[in-house]
């Protein structure tokens, strides 16, 4: 099946390599999610003189409007308009007589003979019909027009996901895609999900979507790995920069497991977390701090606290630190930057502080966990040793890991916890180490000037 | 590809029943100079082309009444149409049975005009060299 690619290696990779050609697409969705800036994306990235795009403003998108914000985006370039991108407007004749848009579509498209026609807004053609028998005589012929040519079309409608099986252009459509704008307390998230592709596969669910200057910019729901990672066990065992700390496991701390370090705040969750990064630093292994709470300032003076030299630890080859505020956590979005990161700096430990952080981007306690187990095989697959943070709920003893479900996907635990007595007592202690043997007392932990320690 | 002036005003039978086809068809074959004609059926196709003779006989395989190949056939084994130049024309992907049915070239739907006019006009060249090389 010959495809045809959006401008966004992403968007093509949800549409399992891009919009199938010569079909009728509809890309719905609420005023301001997108929907124009994507088919304009993908206008520019298919432009040529020798079969040019159509681009068909209807009244509700004037032409001047269109044309004018395109101007904003860097995809955009002003020399192929009139050329390789042919706007018209078509809006008059649209308020003129309705149902003569087919006549004109037909005008157009012998004229021009183009491989791409957009037609934005669809919808607005509809509500001009005197009723809904018209509304299909017009689809069917403006429809059949468009299936026997040569071309891709693109329908751009305000449409809602209630209409999907109320409207008959959704029947005709071979494609759907949907651009959705989700509120989540004071911010709006943007998502992208294709509802049909007739004859193709596609990444199924909601994608994260970034609106900019470049674009639409797609991050598609993270999901386990299509290839499951190989199980056999790699007998490497590593240091987690605590020596008393890895004598209270006997073989464990191999290469690409994932170990749960669990604890309230200021039980010394990140401390754990930095010297497990720094040892790998000393070893020559490439590190990455995915933190939602610690921001580099805050970073840098932990560090020094301990008398790190900054230098020595953060840079390229070492230790890479990627700051979200978790105000903005945006889960799939975080998730493709950590893989990014990973690939590109070659990075073999990861530290996440804190998974739970994550859990505020989610959207339902289902895709947390789907997520995390996802994000672990992730760094299975790609031999990364990672150790997640989760901030348990209360400081006392006793509040453990219940209700976070996912302590299954981790090959260590350790729990933290802070004793209130006469003076604060913090504690570490090892619940799980898959297939080794450990103690799993409680031991002292204490944060020095020289970093952590473990009696 | 341009046609010949020799060829200008040759003429094309066009057997389909989709109405947005053969009006796509009838606009881009005419616009590079072309006599078009139409019929609606495969038996409605077998007649005319007896009686037009048309150069190029353009046909669909899915027709009602009578399909495109057995039209193809029938016109092919025929001494007084078997000089009609058949293009198969077909949204089923079907080259290889067209040609057994002794077609003279496929084209898979949808239309491109392009290679429509270009794939006729070639038909066209071949047909005058051949009788050239006859006579």
């Amino acid at each position: 099946m010959e495809r045809l690619k959006t401008g966004s290696a992403e968007v093509d990779e949800i549409l399992a390599g891009g919009f199938p050609r010569n079909a009728i697409h509809i890309i719905m969705g609420a005023p301001g999610t997108g929907k124009t800036i994507l088919a304009e994306q993908l206008c520019f990235a298919n432009a040529a003189r020798d079969r040019p795009v159509l681009y068909l403003a209807t009244f509700s998108e004037p032409l001047q409007k269109l044309v004018g914000f395109l101007q904003e985006f860097s995809f955009a370039h002003p020399e192929k308009l009139g050329t390789e991108i042919i706007y018209e407007y078509v809006g008059e004749d649209v308020l003129t007589s309705p149902q003569r848009v087919t006549e004109r579509v037909e005008e157009l498209l012998t004229l021009h003979r183009p491989k791409i026609i957009v037609i934005d807004s669809f919808k607005a053609l509809a509500d001009l019909m005197p009723d809904r028998s018209a509304w299909r005589r017009t689809l069917d012929a403006i429809a059949g027009m468009l299936s026997a040519y040569n071309t891709t079309t693109f329908w751009v409608g305000e449409y809602t996901s209630e209409m999907i099986s109320d409207l008959p252009e959704f029947a005709v459509a071979d494609g759907i895609v949907d651009l959705a704008r989700i509120e989540r307390g004071a911010r709006d998230e943007r998502f992208l999900r294709v509802l049909k592709l007739r004859g193709s596969g596609f990444l199924a669910g909601n994608h994260a979507v970034h609106l900019s200057s470049r674009g639409i910019e797609a991050f598609h729901r993270f999901i386990t790995p299509a290839a499951p990672p190989d199980y056999r066990p790699v007998i490497e065992r590593l240091k987690s920069g605590i020596s008393q700390l890895d004598d209270m496991i006997a073989t464990g701390w191999l290469r690409g497991t994932a170990t749960l370090v669990a604890g309230p705040s200021g039980a010394g969750k990140t401390s754990l977390g930095l010297h497990f990064l720094r040892a790998g630093v000393d070893e020559g292994e490439p590190g990455l701090l995915a933190s939602f709470q610690e921001n580099p300032t805050q970073l840098i003076r932990v560090m020094t606290h301990f008398g790190w030299s900054t230098k020595q630890v953060l840079g390229p080859g070492k230790l890479d630190h990627f700051y979200t505020s978790p105000v903005e956590i945006q889960i799939d979005t975080v998730a493709h930057e950590i893989v990014r990161r990973i690939d590109t700096h070659g990075v073999k430990r990861v530290v996440i502080d804190a998974v739970s952080d994550l859990q505020k981007g989610a959207s339902d306690p289902l895709r947390y966990r789907d997520f995390l187990y996802s994000l672990a095989q992730m760094f299975a697959a790609r031999n990364v040793t990672s150790m997640l943070l989760i901030e348990t709920a209360g400081v006392f003893p006793g509040h453990g890991l219940t209700g976070y479900e996912v302590s299954f996907m981790s090959d260590n635990i350790l729990l933290l916890e802070m004793l209130l007595e006469d003076k604060l007592t913090r504690t570490i202690r090892v619940l799980k180490s898959r297939g080794s043997e450990h103690d799993g007392r409680r031991h002292a932990l204490s944060i020095t000037q020289s970093g952590v320690a473990v009696d | 590809m341009q046609p010949l002036n020799a060829i200008e005003k040759a003429l094309i039978l066009v057997v389909e029943r989709d109405p947005h086809v053969k009006r796509l068809e009838s606009f881009f074959l005419e616009q590079a100079g072309y006599r078009v004609e139409f019929a609606d059926d495969g038996l409605q196709g077998l007649e005319r082309a007896r009686i037009l003779l048309p150069r190029i006989l353009v046909t669909e395989i899915m027709l009602p009444r009578m399909d495109g190949l057995r039209v193809c056939r029938a016109l092919k084994s025929n001494p007084a149409t078997k000089g009609i130049a058949i293009l198969v024309f077909s949204i089923l992907s079907a080259e290889d049975r067209a040609r057994e049915a002794g077609a003279d070239a496929f084209l898979l739907k949808p239309l491109d005009d392009t290679r429509l006019v270009d794939t006729v006009t070639k038909l066209l060249r071949d047909d005058r060299e051949e009788r050239a090389w006859s006579a």
